[in-house]
């Protein structure tokens, strides 16, 4: 049994169009990817990468409410639809409104890929504060 | 401060139902013990390190941490 309970809020699922936000720009390599997703696996039991959504696309906003994105010069972005038409589901995960788990079903390079390609290239983030 | 100079490694996107972020064990540099109630410089190469205090660890490597200047992604009161 995993040491750390998380639960689901229970929220409805966010809509297609609600943006994902990853902090930093290399936050998505394979290296930290596998990182992420042992942590959270020995956490909480499931292989998943956490991300928060920016329900109105103000990453300056999302910045002011979660220090993760804040602290980074730079984010990528994705579509919560395009996750999951990727195979990618979203869990409602912790008491954080905004923070969402990616759930990965293995931790394979070509899993690595498929879920850089939902996201786009790094882009500065206007809401950075060190 | 260099993004490079922390102790630990942490995606602090990952937190726990309190807020707390979480991290392995195996990530900290070598020499280092993430004992509780000690306070490291966290950090992942990209941003600016920061301090948080070791709240738990457990037999599984498994490293809680909270934020001190900064507490990371603090629940809304």
């Amino acid at each position: 049994m995993p040491p750390q309970t998380i639960r689901l809020r229970g929220d409805d699922p966010p809509a297609d169009a609600t943006l994902v936000v990853r902090g930093g720009s290399q936050s998505l390599s394979d290296e930290l990817l596998e990182r992420a997703a042992e942590t959270n696996r020995t956490a909480f039991g499931f292989w998943a990468i956490s991300v928060f959504l920016a329900p109105g696309g103000d990453l300056a906003e999302l910045s002011q409410e979660v220090p993760a994105i804040r602290r980074r010069r730079s984010v990528r972005t994705a579509r919560c639809g395009t996750l999951r038409s990727a195979g990618f589901p979203l869990l409602d995960t912790t008491r954080h409104p905004l923070h969402f788990s990616i759930v990965l079903a293995e931790l394979t390079v070509s899993t690595f890929d498929r879920l850089r390609s939902c996201f786009g290239d790094p882009v500065a983030n206007p809401g950075y504060r060190p | 401060m260099d993004v490079a100079d922390y102790d630990l490694w942490v995606d602090d996107h990952t937190i726990d139902d309190d807020g707390n972020i979480v991290t392995l064990a195996k990530y900290a540099r070598a020499g280092v013990e993430p004992e509780v109630g000690k306070v490291f410089l966290v950090g992942d190469g990209e941003q600016t390190p920061f301090r948080a205090r070791v709240l738990q660890r457990t037999d599984e490597g498994l490293v809680v941490l909270r934020a001190l200047d900064d507490p990371a992604n603090a629940l809304p009161a």
